[in-house]
């Protein structure tokens, strides 16, 4: 079958009503999310892949991934109307988003990020459709070292990329593998460090630890800064002009082929999409001061270039089985808990799922467009929501989620333990993607680990048998020096400058 | 902060030795390859060399004036929520689901401010004995029983 009858059928599937009903109540229940003041997408996925449970794996999938489109339009509604953005990919819509609302234009800044970030999840829906077929076919020639080196590449990627601090993202990273290492050895099928308790066997729950890590931790970081209602813009008239229209056109393009190719790359995240984009459209416009001052293309520019980025994110999870961010990460754990590998094999095993899920970005796209315009209004009633009651609903659906994965308060003490380490590692700076990647990816690290050495009777030389594995150990290798060395880099220059202004 | 900073570190360099000690108690290597102690050793050892190296990073740049709290109050408020999430994780062990969430939703928001006491204390039913019946009746899903069966006697 060609790209376009298997698009085809997964749209077929998609549209089935059980799975209708999942991307829409995803997009609400999404947007809901972003909406809510201090709550991200990571957060928000995690605190809902319980609710997932029940479902078909189909329907739980297109479910979570409708979710993650929906908080990331979400975040773009409080950057418009409050000057806080929702996530991190949306801070640049602050800017110029916040000073449209300002001059009396918040309809037309969310209209045109509803309509950008809809363009932009389309361009790279059908980026994805055309490039997921022969990625996963090459993929199928990876074997253990090949996946290994793949796995350390995304690793080294994200670590580097995680922030100001390489050491802070190491410790992130090894802590999120040290997770991993409780229960059965992968490979013998010994216990360790289970602490001779039964529960400990299985080693954590990706469940209790990312809701502990990822949900409830952030609620503490708003517990400190006291969360209080919000004092929001009023929304006019959604219409766009046609000068809004003249000027929102080559933004969104080049917003959407800038999102793709970086939402491809494992750690590069929708939030250097939409800055990138940003610098890029104030640096081809004919008047850059505009920018700052409520240019409506430094809203559509980002907000499609996030949205691209959110969607093509998806094709090395679904290809690779490597997760591009934390959030993905998150949804990488929902396909395991399903029993589902993301990965080579995914279309070839589960067509189904694969396709629609590709085909349910569509829609889901579609379903967020239709649904958020007239929705602003209610949207913005809840900013008005209470913060002790959010509060509260979140403790209670938290303690619900975790309770009914194992039927095991254990679970629920290992949620409540990890949202303390969570919310200190926040507190400390600590990059929080790389944990999320190395507990979702540690196992199978361990694993192709141990299988290479395996197959090689104990040769590290294995690792630069075939050429696929070669190069990405070469690409790992190049990607930790120029990490490391790229300080050392800058103070040199900069002490070269200190002399060069000397003399 | 720094200090706080510092004893944390300390702490994962602990948490670091402990996995390397586990690990070398298992078998490191054997004939067909690692065994289940070699990842923990690694991972271990690498954990507390960046712990290390994040330390020196530290002390280099010496202590900073911020303190871990913007202010006692927020200190206050995460301990108290951090506090009775143990009281809750007790409270569902022996008073159940409805019982402790009942507790837990009147009590613990009252740290953003007193809320109003009728509105408030429908708002704590409806996330405890309401949601219990939705999930338990209606979504079949089984919610922490009370392990007093004076509790457990009244249906809660």
């Amino acid at each position: 079958m060609d790209v376009l009858a298997l698009f085809a059928h997964g749209l077929a599937v998609a549209a089935q009503p059980m799975n209708l009903l999942a991307a829409l109540a995803g997009c609400v229940i999404g947007t809901l999310i972003g909406v809510l003041p201090g709550v991200g997408p990571v957060a928000g996925v995690a605190i809902l892949l319980p609710v997932t449970y029940g479902m078909s794996p189909t329907g739980a999938l297109i479910m979570l991934c409708a979710i993650y489109y929906g908080t990331m339009y979400g975040g773009t509604i409080t950057s418009v109307l409050m000057n806080v953005p929702g996530e991190t990919a949306s801070v640049v819509t602050c800017i110029d988003g916040h000073q449209m609302a300002r001059q009396g234009r918040a309809g037309a800044a969310l209209a045109i990020a509803a309509i950008g970030s809809t363009i932009g999840g389309l361009v790279a829906t059908v980026a994805v459709a055309l490039v997921a077929a022969p990625l996963s076919r090459f993929s199928l020639l990876f074997g253990p070292p090949e996946f290994f080196a793949l796995v350390l590449v995304s690793f080294t990627l994200l670590i580097g990329l995680a922030g100001d601090s390489m050491a802070k993202g190491v410790i992130a990273a090894l802590f999120g593998l040290a997770l991993t290492l409780p229960g059965l050895d992968p490979l013998t099928g010994i216990g360790r460090l289970t602490f001779d308790s039964p529960s400990m066997l299985n080693g954590f729950g990706f469940v209790p630890v990312l809701m502990g890590l990822f949900g409830i931790s952030e609620i503490l970081i708003n517990v400190e800064q006291r969360q209080r209602g919000a004092t929001t813009s009023p929304v006019h008239s959604l219409w766009l002009t046609r000068s809004d229209w003249k000027a929102s056109g080559w933004p969104m393009a080049r917003g959407s082929v800038l999102g793709f190719l970086i939402g491809v790359v494992p750690g590069l995240g929708a939030a250097t999409s939409s800055f990138l984009s940003y610098a890029i459209e104030k640096r081809v416009a004919k008047d850059p001061s505009r920018f700052g001052q409520g240019a409506i293309e430094g809203v559509a520019g980002p907000e499609t270039a996030n949205n691209a980025s959110a969607n093509a994110a998806l094709l090395p999870l679904l290809t690779l089985g490597i997760p591009g961010s934390a959030t993905v990460a998150i949804i990488m754990a929902a396909f395991l808990i399903h029993g589902i590998t993301p990965g080579p094999f995914l279309f070839k095993d589960h067509p189904d799922v694969a396709w629609s899920l590709i085909a349910s970005m569509v829609v889901a796209s579609v379903i967020l467009l239709v649904l958020n315009l007239p929705l602003v209004g209610l949207w913005v009633r809840i900013l008005r929501l209470p913060y002790p009651i959010l509060f509260s609903v979140i403790m209670v659906f938290t303690v619900i989620g975790t309770y009914s994965v194992n039927g095991s308060l254990f679970d629920v003490a290992v949620m409540f333990v990890f949202s303390a380490i969570g919310y200190l590692l926040r507190k400390f700076g600590f990059p929080m993607a790389p944990i999320a990647l190395t507990l979702v990816l540690g196992p199978q690290l361990e694993t192709s680990l141990g299988q290479s050495l395996v197959m090689s009777e104990g040769n590290f030389r294995v690792f630069f048998r075939s050429p696929i594995s070669t190069t990405l150990i070469l690409i790992a290798l190049a990607t930790t020096a120029y990490f490391v060395l790229k300080p050392f880099a800058a103070k040199g220059l900069q002490g070269l400058r200190g002399q060069d202004a000397e003399v | 902060m720094t200090r706080a900073y510092r004893a944390f570190l300390l702490l994962f360099i602990a948490a670091g030795g402990f996995v390397v000690y586990s690990g070398l108690r298992l078998k490191y290597y054997g004939v067909l390859g690692p065994g289940p102690g070699f990842f923990p050793v690694w991972v271990g050892v690498l954990l507390v060399a960046a712990c290390l190296l994040a330390l020196g990073e530290s002390l280099r740049e010496g202590a900073s004036s911020a303190s871990f709290f913007s202010d006692p109050a927020s200190g206050r408020r995460v301990l108290w929520v951090l506090l009775s999430l143990a009281a809750l994780w007790l409270a569902l062990k022996f008073a159940g689901f409805r019982l402790a969430m009942l507790g837990f939703v009147l009590v613990v928001p009252q740290v953003f401010g007193r809320q109003r006491l009728g509105r408030w204390l429908a708002v704590s039913l409806v996330l405890s004995f309401g949601v219990a019946y939705v999930f338990e009746r209606w979504l079949g899903v089984e919610l922490p029983a009370p392990a007093l069966d004076s509790l457990q006697a009244l249906g809660l």
